[in-house]
Order: structure tokens, then sequence, then C-alpha cells
């Protein structure tokens, strides 16, 4: 195994804002672009490579990716997370192998939440054994013990789950720091240990009546709402306290558990609510009612104790000038009549002074200290990760810091210094210029199909329905493939500027000072300034273009193995042609002589493709295009591809060939979904031609 | 720049029709830069060579490849292996670069690909217009800007003719004409009036009618 130092010249990466988002760096940009084109396995592979808990992400990640998308400029992010989704349910994972053991040295994991089987993932990659030790009796952290079955099903995260375990991670359940076995127990055995503790207390606050007894918090609840099949009794009229994600859960959860009435009070006014926009959405559809910006005053009880209402107070700002928490009040006073009121307001660590007796020091407030730049605590080779150093956070950031910790971890095992802000090094691509922007063709993000509201709250199953295939596909259509389109090869460009006048977005352009630069940055890769370039001077930075087109020998080698004479046909990959019967017309339905090669849009295919198809023996070339100007992203994909089609057309003729032997056509999906009459009028036309029998249309 | 168009696919193939194997060899200035010669035509003309020859039952190697600037002898050393390898050369340069290629390597023939057509620009995407004769003594001041000696289908240095209607040349309605597009200029700039001056005819000797020209620099030869 390579050792890595992290010093100042460590490699700094480029990323797309998607995943540069990401905080596990997710190639977002790659997998969208496989269901695009309807490799839902390829999908799989670059969604699994950098994400431990991919299943759990594809239904309930808080998608950062989406909040940096570039396209949210044009109209709407991309619904990247559900393509995800989508992905993940079509296509074939792939297999797990088990990790080959090549260091001498153990590490203990504590806590086999999002950060601790990251953390473990990445170690057993590295080649290290690791023992998770969790205390509940599944692995998951607070995604089992908490988010509920109605956002995420639990099967998703046993599959993630159970493919740590598959590379060879030993996953101890039931067992607890502190009670089981302490941390010099630990060091004992394992060279390193990585605490991944979470934060899992929920906080209440001490304002009159808290004490009552029908005042709950958020994670007993939902835990005993997911696993006790706890419901209210009839007549429970619900106060959530509390504007983040958690209370969202709460809310929705309480409906679901039997709850009369749920209303929610915060701190904060709608627009500053910290709960995602989609969250608040769905619990307002589902009836929950919401006092935005009235903070708790006091719990009101009754002569037996029983709550009857919780006075609120109006609040004028939650944070101060110094953006620091300091909620001011104003006179406005109001009373919310419940019965039981349940605190979502946010969430600690467990008590942690047995952590003391092993040398492991706390902070004045019970905190761990703790090394940012090592990521250990003051105990050498115990090192932190996830919420419990960070604070509250998203699951694939719990899992960022489990994978930088795993970096922490070997550098001390090959005792080596360790920089956290060094290991992970990147830029982000910036904005798209307004210019851009406007050139950009609209296409609106297609909702993700919920159960209705109606039905959804009377049971605890899974709210979102998520894409079908078309829905899918022509989502994943709307990805700008920021960046990864056209670079200029200097050494070679003319300067001719034919890119300059062709290019529909105004990439390429001649700065102040009379250079001329193509803006990568830009580029919405169309492709029609590679498929015009005199001097063959522009590339696609990303290879999948040449990658399609370097099928065509393949694919007419298996063409020509017969009697029939051997057709290509060019096509669209996308839309139609990306389904799952297209391609599996390619694979088992169509005729042996016909080679079929699927491009990133025709308008790509160059006049000298269609001749290399004739040179390696092709009698007839069909470009299929789609006729769905609407859907398809690009500017004038068919009027380019049916140039190229009448160029190579007059070449043809040229050499004393029939020009109908090449054709251009644009197909309806119905027409794509029925591909064979299409192919059999096409190869029965160059059937004729063969024998003498003219060109004519039949 | 020097524009050109790709000749006729028949008279090429007919060219390399004793060989076997051929090297196309574009270049990447004036030929590309008008689409007549660079590597993306080079790549073509070969895929269409090989065609031509499959259906003929006459397999033919060719490869492609281009230079940075045919009439350059130095940017010529970087094709010197596919040439040798070579039976013949199809320049896709102009008629230059086509002989450059001759001189520095004299032992392989290497043919035309392309006809070289005149000196001209780009007036939008695709469409080429020629606007310099390189008569070797230009009168552009005189004319406001627009040359009479390319622009004119007879070259008059005392125009229009009669030919001239309707601002089109009587040689087709395709063509402007040079004269009435000078006369129109003038009278923006107000100097109308220079046309009462009858222009001696023109001394030619400047131009290739006084033989192939040669310019020396002193100052700059080795």
């Amino acid at each position: 195994m390579s050792k890595i130092v992290y010093n100042e010249s460590s490699a700094v990466t480029k990323y797309p804002p998607c995943q540069g988002g990401c905080p596990v760096h997710t190639d977002v940009q790659e997998y969208v672009r496989q269901i695009a084109v309807g490799d839902y396995d390829k999908a799989v592979a670059a969604i699994t490579a950098p994400n431990p808990l991919a299943s759990v992400c594809g239904m309930i990640c808080a998608h950062p990716c989406e909040t940096e998308c570039r396209r949210k400029d044009v109209d709407e992010a991309v619904s990247i997370r559900a393509l995800k989704r989508f992905a993940l349910e079509n296509g074939n994972w792939p297999e797990v192998e088990k990790a080959a053991v090549t260091r001498t040295e153990r590490v203990a994991v504590v806590g086999g939440g999002p950060a601790g089987l990251a953390a473990a993932r990445a170690l057993a990659e590295a080649g290290v054994a690791v023992t998770i030790f969790e205390r509940s009796a599944e692995a998951g952290g607070a995604i089992t013990n908490f988010i509920p079955h109605y956002r995420l099903p639990m099967d998703s995260m046993r599959k993630d789950v159970s493919r740590v375990a598959d590379l060879g991670v030993e996953i101890k359940t039931g067992v607890e720091l502190g009670k089981n076995f302490s941390i010099d127990a630990l060091a004992s055995e394992y060279q390193a240990v990585v605490l991944a503790l979470g934060l899992p207390t929920s906080r209440g606050i001490p304002i009159p009546g808290s004490d009552a007894e029908d005042v709950l918090l958020a994670l007993p609840f939902l835990n005993s709402a997911k696993y006790d099949n706890f419901s209210f009794a009839p007549g429970r009229n619900i106060l959530v306290i509390g504007g983040g994600n958690v209370a969202m859960d709460v809310a929705r959860q309480a409906i679901r558990c039997g709850a009369e009435s749920v209303k929610l009070a915060c701190l904060e006014c709608g627009a500053t609510m910290p709960a995602f926009a989609w969250e608040i959405a769905e619990a307002l559809e589902e009836g929950v009612e919401m006092f935005p910006a009235w903070g708790p005053k006091r719990i009101i009880t009754d002569e037996a104790g029983k709550i009857t209402g919780m006075e609120v107070q109006e609040v004028l700002s939650v944070f101060d000038e110094q953006k620091r928490f300091n909620p001011r009040f104003g006179t406005g006073l109001n009373i919310i009549p419940v019965n039981t009121v349940i605190f979502a307001i946010g969430q600690g660590n467990d008590n942690l002074s047995y952590l003391t007796e092993s040398g492991i020091e706390l902070t004045e407030r019970g905190i761990l200290k703790y090394d940012m730049r090592t990521m250990q605590t003051t105990r050498p080779g115990v090192f932190a990760c996830g919420e419990l150093v960070f604070g509250p956070g998203s699951a694939v950031k719990a899992m960022s810091s489990g994978q930088k910790v795993a970096l922490a971890v070997q550098s001390f095992l090959d005792n080596l210094p360790f920089d956290a802000n060094l290991a992970d090094r990147y830029e982000v691509l910036g904005m798209l210029s307004p210019a851009t922007v406007e050139k950009v063709k609209r296409s609106p993000r297609l909702s993700v199909p919920l159960l209705d509201e109606h039905t959804r709250v009377q049971h605890n199953e899974h709210v979102e329905i998520g894409y079908d295939e078309q829905k899918a596909l022509c989502e994943s259509r709307r990805c700008m493939d920021c960046a990864a389109g056209a670079e200029c090869i200097d050494e070679i460009c003319a300067l001719c500027l034919t890119c300059l006048r062709t290019c529909p977005y105004g990439v390429p352009q001649i700065d102040e000072d009379g250079i001329f630069t193509i803006r990568n940055e830009e580029c919405q890769a169309c492709g029609l300034c590679v498929g015009i370039c005199p001097a063959r001077a522009i590339r696609f930075r990303d290879n999948y273009v040449q990658h399609a087109l370097e099928q065509l020998g393949d694919a007419l080698k298996q063409a020509k193995g017969n009697d029939n004479p051997a057709t290509v046909v060019f096509c669209c990959s996308y839309g139609a042609f990306a389904e799952r019967d297209f391609q599996k017309y390619i694979n088992n339905g169509k005729p042996q002589n016909l080679a079929i090669v699927r491009v990133p849009c025709v308008a790509k295919v160059e006049v000298q493709n269609i001749l290399e198809a004739f040179a390696l023996g092709a009698e007839g070339v069909f470009l299929a295009g789609c006729e769905q100007e609407e859907e398809c992203s690009y500017h004038d994909a068919a009027k380019w591809a049916g140039k190229r089609a009448g160029r190579a057309q007059e070449i043809l003729a040229e050499l004393g060939l029939e020009k109908e032997r090449i054709e251009y056509l644009s197909l309806t999906p119905a027409e794509v979904r029925d591909f064979a009459p299409v192919a059999e009028r096409f190869l029965t036309k160059v059937e004729s031609l063969l024998n003498g029998r003219g060109g004519e249309e039949q | 720049m020097i524009v050109a168009e790709r000749k006729p696919l028949s008279e090429i193939i007919k060219a390399v029709a004793p060989f076997e194997k051929v090297l196309v060899l574009g270049c990447g200035e004036c030929v590309t830069v008008c689409m007549a010669g660079g590597d993306k035509e080079a790549k073509e003309t070969a895929a269409a060579m090989v065609i031509a020859r499959s259906k003929a039952g006459k397999p033919l190697d060719v490869k492609t490849q281009t230079v940075e600037r045919q009439c350059e002898f130095e940017y010529l050393e970087s094709a010197r292996k596919l040439v040798e390898e070579a039976d013949v050369v199809v320049s896709l340069a102009c008629g230059v670069g086509i002989q450059t290629m001759n001189i520095h390597y004299a032992e392989v023939q290497t043919l035309p690909g392309v006809n070289t057509t005149f000196m001209g620009l780009p007036l939008q995407q695709g469409v080429w217009v020629e606007n310099c004769l390189g008569c070797g003594n230009c009168v552009l001041e005189e004319t406001v800007g627009i040359c009479p000696i390319a622009r004119c289908s007879k070259s008059m240095l005392n125009g229009p003719c009669g030919g001239s209607q309707d601002g089109k040349c009587e040689v087709s309605k395709e063509t402007e004409c040079g004269w009435h597009l000078i006369v129109e200029r003038m009278m923006k700039f107000d100097k109308l009036s220079a046309l009462e001056e009858v222009k001696p005819p023109k001394d030619w000797a400047t131009s290739h009618s006084g033989g192939p020209r040669k310019m020396v620099r002193e100052d700059v030869k080795l």
C-alpha cells in the first residue's frame, strides 16, 4: 500500500459543483449521464464507489449536490437524489469482494452510524482489519434508530450495512462503550480507536411545565414509533417544538401515530426554518399546522398536571448581529391549546464523562476535546468523527468525516503527520455566466411522484414512489454536463472561429485583448463544435462521446458475419433510445446484419464516422435522431445531423454510390419503441440498391 | 487567407490508381480554415478513397497526417516517417504547400488534393469570397477600400462599365459589381469627385504578369 503524505503540495482536484457539494464527492455527472443513456449498472457503480450508504442516500440524502447544481440558475436543480434512487433500484450492483487484510494493525470503530460505517469501509478497503462496536441491535445509527419508515424503508439501510460487512468489516451489535467495555480495553487489542458516537440525545427546554407527563422528546418518540408500534391514545393534540428536519419527521410521524391534530411552533419565520422546503411542504400537505416565529414560553397544565396548552411568544429575531443564536421576543403572546408537547429542538451527545477515565479529556461543557487537524482526541490513537465532533449534520457529511478519519488513522499507523485540511483539497467550478444561462433551453424539473397525502398518512409505508424509467430518462437529460464538454487543443487549433460561429451558447469567445478561448466551464456539451471543427482541435473533456463512436468497429464486425448486407444505424442514446426495450432490441431483437451504435446525440456523428462505416464494409448508414425537440436539451441537433448526412451523401455520390444508402430521420418515441419496422424498411432499401433496383422510397 | 476546395474525389482516386500506399497530408493553416484540407478533410478524403478502392476490389492503404503549415520545410519534417512509407502523397494544402512538399521530399511525388481558388474571406460561415488578386500594387486607398482588381470581373480601374445593373455584374447575377460598391462607398465619404480623374492603364509588371515574383529582405536573411 502506498503511503500518502498530506502537505501543501497535495493535489487539488477540480469538481463540477454537484461533485464538490457532495461531501463524499460522488461523481454525480457520471451517474446522471449513465442513467440518461440507460446504463443503470454503470450508474450504480459510480454511485456506490464513494458512498457506503448509497441506498440510504438514494432515499433520504440531504443532497447538497442539488443545492449546488448550476441548473438552478436556469430553472431548477436537477433532481439528482431521486435519479440516484432510480438507478439503484434499476441497475445491478457490483458484487462486494472481501477486502484483503494487508496490515497487521487492527482498528476499532465505536458507533455504527454513517460516520462509523464510512470509516470502517474506507479502512477495510485500505487493508485494515476493522471491528465496529454498535450499542443498538442493528447498525445504522440515527438512520436506523430514528428515520421514520415512511421516509426510509429498512431494507435500504440493511442492504448498505450488509455490503460493509461483506467487505470484511466485523460488526458487533448490542455492545456499549462505557458499559460493556472501555477505551483501555479496546486499546489493548486495537492499535487505533475511532469514536463515531453521533448525537443520540434529544434536548428539551427548561421552561415552566416542561416536566409534565405528556412532554416527549423527539428521538425517543421517533424510535418507539419506529420499533414499538407506538400510537397515541385517542384525543391527543400534539404541539411539536422545532423547525428543523427532525421536527418535521416528528410532526409527520405523530400524524401516523394517531394524533387527533398536530401543530408545530418554531422560532424561525417560514422562510428561515431550517427544515428542507420539501419536508415542510409534505408536512403541510399531511395536515400539520405551523406556527412559525412563535417561541415556547411555558407549558400550561391543569390541577391534575395535565397539559392544556402552550403559551408562545412572538419572535422578533433568532440570531443577533454576530449571527449568534440569541432570540429576541416581542410582546405578542398566544396560547396554543394542545395536550401533548414534543421537543424537537436539537440533539447533543450522551454523557461522555466515562471517557475521562481513559485519558480522553472533555471541555467544561462535557464536549470532547478534539484536534481538527489530526482528528484525534487528547489520547493519541483515539480518533473521533461525525456529528460527535462537527455537530448536527447530514448523513452524507458524517460519512465524509468517517472517510477522512480513515485517512487520519492510516497516517497514524504509518507514523506520518496528518492534516485533515489537506486531505481533501478541491476547487469547484464557478457559476454559469448569465449570458449562457439565457441561452440554455428551459426544462422544468420533474417532480418526484409521492403517495397522495390522504393515503400516506394512513400508514408508515414509504411516501415516495419515485421516478419510472421515462421520467428518470427525461430528468437525467436536464444535467448540463458542466465542464465535461468541449475544450480546445491549442496546439492544433487553427483559430478559424468556426466553433465561435456555430456554438449556440456563445461558449467560444474572443476576449477584449483579442484572445480566442473556448470557455469549457460554460459549455453545454452539445458537441456541435466538435463535429464542425475543421482542425479536429476540439475534444470533450470526458470521453463518453468518443467511447460511443468507438463502438462502430466491433458492432460492424458482428454485423458482417452473414449473408445480408451489413448496415449501420447511428442513433441517439437518449430518451426512448435509452429505454430498456430498445436496448433489448439491440441485444436480442435486431437483425444480425444491423449494427447499432448509440451516440449521445446524432449531431455528434461526423461525416467521417459515416464514411468510416462504409470503409469498414457497411452498405448503408441510417442516422436515427429523436423527434423530441422539446425534450432534447440541445439546440439545432436535427439540423446539423441532417447536414452531416447530406454531406456524406454528396461524397458517396462522388464515389459513384447511391446517396440513398445514407438516410437521416428523426423518430418519434413511438417509432423508437417499435424500431423493427423502421430498420426493416431501411434494410430492404439498401438491399434493393445493391440489387440495382434503385433507391426509391418504399 | 488562401481559399481552396477539395478536388472532385474521382480525380483524386484516378490519380492514386497506380499506387497502393497513400498518405493524405492536410495543412493546419488556410485550407483548414476554409475547410478544404485540414485534418477533418484529410480523414474524410482518406475514408472516401478506401471506400472507392474496396468497391473496385483493389484495397488501398491510406494514412493521414496534418502538419502545422505545409509551406514551411521545417514543419514538413514531422511527416517524414509517413511520407517515406507511402508510394505517393496527396496533399490537401494549397498549391504552395504541395510544391513545398515536392521540393522537400523530392524523391516522393506529392499530388494535389485540392484546387487552390483565391485569396479571400469567409463572408459568413460556409461562404468564402475572393477579394485580393495579389497584383503587387495596391490601389485600395484610391477606391475607398474596395478592390477594383479583384472585385470587378474586368479588373477595371475606371468603372463601372455598362454591364453593371442593379449593383450586379453582367458576368453573373450572383456577383456584386465591385465598381457599384466603390461608388456607393465614395458617396458615403463624399469622394465621388475622385471619379473624374481618369486612371491610366495599370502596370501589371508588379503582378504575376511580370513573371514569378520573389521578395528578399536582406535585414532578416541569414
